[in-house]
């Protein structure tokens, strides 16, 4: 990957890709670390019946996204198309998590208040994370430019009643939570690749 | 009944296939055992279907292979086979089991191919035994959620140094076999420490580092230490087994310490030992004493004793040579002019005491008594007094040379002697001698009898004024220039008398007051020490000796 300069308002500097993938990891890394906290405190809290009725996480709006489910494949994968799977995913999530952050206000939730503060800490994350990844694949090609559309289709609310509520913010949590990982996944792969003579050992 | 009857039959029955099957092989029978099977199984009392398995749960060390384990029920007295089938969450094809062994018993395991992440899977497991099956609870698992490492191998414990402090150092190692620290997989560590008494823990991060150095450690403490990762935010691993090491006890700070002080003892004890050695030394130089009130030449505590030779020699002791010189106008003061050669009188006639009395500066007590020999040797004249009364033999006596203050001395000396030597009334001090020699009749009127002494004054008897005599008898020895005690002020002060020796010649006198005399130093008229002095009430310098 060939350095780029990156302009920025007032002064050109050359930032290496290989910085810039590892300021997105751990962007990426507390971004997971985010969700899988909210995943696991409002799975504790779950009534099992809840976890009966609760949709499979096949249900999740980015599971038609085919993407690598393990290691050789996601060595296997073009670096670009990494790039465009975890820029899709991140984008696919911006509005859910919207939802997410106006809805925790309303959460049947004992600890609702540090739900509320971990989703907006989420989203800000979310955000720079995207602009951050905007500009890297910037620098790769044009394959980590697509951007493949996974629609929301869950409204705005999340449910009229106590429990409907509940399941549903767990789980679009459960959801976000296994979408963060593989954002996360994929960029520590990528900034291995990138700072590796023997990517293979990643 | 019918049941033993049936066991004894089956009994017997059992003992002919094991015959049968010793005698032929196994496979050419299958049948037999197959019809006998269910026969046997069925008349045991404990045979029975599988009890139901349950799926503990799985676990995945690496996030690129997984296991899982269950624990099978009830045995059912048979045996029973357990199988785990299993389906990703979006097909409808179920596998069994790739692996029975690798995780242990009752486990399953699956390898990298067979792992994938963010996908559900369902997992159950059946036990069959001749009997019946049984299957177990239904387990959705996501590989990603059973994410659990291993501990941390080998972990190693070292006491470096650093600038004299000691600091815990420890080590350890990935469980994962792959070098690299990040990639798939993100490991990171967590450490925790306590002293090997206490019961709380210190936890510490250390993110992606193999290593650790801890500072705070006190010497002579055995501190216990554990590690544990996690991949990608999973659930922690448990805790390594606990590593144990002591704090070695003395630093070489410590022993730089104790040397320290010691040195810094070494001076102080030195000091303090000059000190008590010479604590006299420095008291006088701490604490100097007062001097208290001294006439030079004269050593109270010889006069406090009241001897005569003490007396004698507190005043007149103590005499220096190297005073000598400095004394020879007051040698030359004390020198009575006289024209009378009646003054002179031999040496033999001198009493010990006056002649020691009236020893002149030279004569010096003790060790000092070179001027005696000195004016022996000058005058050629022996004087036994100075032999005798040299009370201290001296050490060396070198004769000094001649001075022309000794021809003064000496002459007062001879004057003084002489003078000693007779009888009071014309004796130029009077001592008290033999009583015939006291003629009060003939004391001359220009004295004035002491008739006391009274600590520093003198006490003298009624002044008798004399008739005058005839001219002619006056005695050709009273010398006009004499004049009477009146009174003495002091040790240093005496008040002479405007006394009219005579009825004629009290004019004469009448200028005749001596006041306070400006006496050199040493010359002092100490009138209060002895009445063996001053006898007839005239008083005059006592000659130089100190």
């Amino acid at each position: 990957l060939p350095q780029r300069l990156l302009c920025s308002a007032l002064m050109c500097k050359a930032v290496d890709i290989p910085d810039l993938l590892d300021r997105a990891s751990q962007r990426s890394d507390k971004l997971h670390s985010l969700s899988n906290m909210l995943a696991l405190e409002l799975e504790s809290d779950l009534p099992a019946i809840g976890r009966v009725t609760m949709p499979r996480p096949a249900m999740c709006h980015t599971s038609s996204l085919l993407t690598p489910n393990d290691k050789e494949q996601a060595l296997q994968v073009s670096e670009s198309t990494l790039m465009s799977l975890a820029r899709s995913l991140l984008k696919a999530w911006q509005y859910p998590v919207g939802v997410l952050s106006n809805s925790a206000n309303l959460l049947p939730h004992q600890s609702k208040a540090s739900i509320s503060n971990k989703l907006q800490e989420l989203q800000e994350h979310s955000r720079n994370l995207e602009d951050g990844l905007d500009v890297l694949s910037g620098k790769m090609g044009p394959t980590a430019q697509i951007l493949s559309t996974l629609p929301y289709r869950g409204g705005s609310d999340l449910g009229q009643d106590k429990m409907s509520k509940l399941i549903n913010f767990n789980f679009l949590l459960s959801c976000l939570r296994r979408d963060s990982h593989k954002i996360d996944s994929f960029l520590k792969v990528l900034r291995c690749r990138a700072a590796n003579m023997q990517p293979n050992l990643c | 009944m019918l049941w033993k009857e049936c066991k004894s039959c089956l009994f017997i029955l059992h003992g002919f296939i094991n015959v049968c099957f010793s005698m032929w092989k196994w496979h050419s029978l299958p049948f037999l055992c197959d019809v006998m099977n269910p026969f046997f199984s069925f008349c045991r009392s404990d045979a029975s279907p599988p009890g139901k398995p349950a799926l503990i749960g799985c676990r995945s060390p690496d996030k690129e292979t997984f296991t899982c384990w269950w624990t099978p029920g009830s045995p059912g007295g048979l045996p029973t086979v357990h199988r785990l089938y299993y389906h990703r969450a979006e097909s409808k094809d179920v596998r069994e089991c790739p692996d029975y062994t690798s995780g242990g018993s009752n486990s399953c395991y699956f390898d990298k191919s067979q792992t994938t992440l963010w996908v559900e899977y369902e997992l159950t497991v059946v036990a069959t035994n001749a009997l019946g099956n049984a299957t177990s609870n239904t387990l959705r698992i996501d590989v990603m959620n059973v994410v659990r490492p291993y501990p941390p191998k080998n972990v190693v414990l070292q006491v470096k140094q650093s600038n004299d402090n000691p600091y815990l150092f420890i080590g350890w190692q990935s469980p994962l076999n792959k070098t690299k620290t990040y990639g798939w997989v993100t490991i990171k560590y967590q450490l925790r420490v306590r002293p090997e008494k206490s019961k709380e823990w210190k936890i510490y991060d250390t993110d992606l580092q193999r290593n650790f150095s801890l500072h705070t450690v006190d010497p002579k403490v055995t501190y216990e230490v554990e590690v544990r990762c996690a991949l990608d935010h999973s659930t922690w691993s448990e805790w390594s087994t606990t590593a144990s090491i002591k704090i070695p006890g003395s630093s070489q700070k410590d022993r730089l310490l104790w040397v320290l002080m010691l040195v810094s003892l070494i001076p102080l004890l030195t000091a303090v030992c000059a000190l008590v050695v010479k604590r006299n030394s420095v008291k006088q130089c701490l604490l100097p004493p007062v001097p208290g009130p001294k006439i030079i030449g004269v050593d109270p505590r010889l006069l406090k004793s009241g001897r005569a030779e003490d007396v004698v020699s507190a005043l007149f002791g103590n005499q220096k040579l190297a005073n000598m010189k400095a004394r020879t106008e007051e040698t030359e003061e004390f020198i009575s002019v006289s024209d009378s050669r009646d003054w002179l009188l031999p040496d033999e006639r001198l009493s010990e005491k006056v002649r020691s009395l009236i020893i002149p500066n030279s004569f010096v007590f003790g060790a000092k008594t070179q001027s005696f020999e000195l004016e022996k040797a000058a005058d050629g004249k022996e004087n036994p007094v100075l032999d005798r009364s040299s009370s201290r033999p001296g050490d060396g006596r070198t004769p000094l040379s001649p001075a022309p203050e000794l021809q003064s001395l000496r002459a007062s000396k001879d004057a003084a002697s002489r003078s000693a030597g007779q009888c009071p009334a014309h004796s130029y001090v009077d001592i008290p001698t033999p009583e015939d020699c006291r003629t009060p009749e003939a004391t001359s009127d220009d004295y004035s009898r002491v008739k006391g002494v009274h600590g520093e004054d003198v006490l003298l008897e009624e002044e008798r004024v004399p008739p005058c005599p005839d001219a002619q008898i006056q005695p050709a020895n009273v010398a006009s220039d004499y004049s009477r005690v009146a009174e003495v002020n002091s040790d240093t002060t005496v008040l002479l008398q405007n006394l009219p020796v005579c009825k004629e010649r009290q004019h004469h006198d009448a200028g005749w007051t001596v006041g306070k005399k400006p006496e050199p130093p040493g010359t002092e008229v100490s009138t209060g020490s002895s009445t063996q002095l001053v006898g007839s009430g005239y008083v005059d310098s006592v000659p130089n000796f100190c």
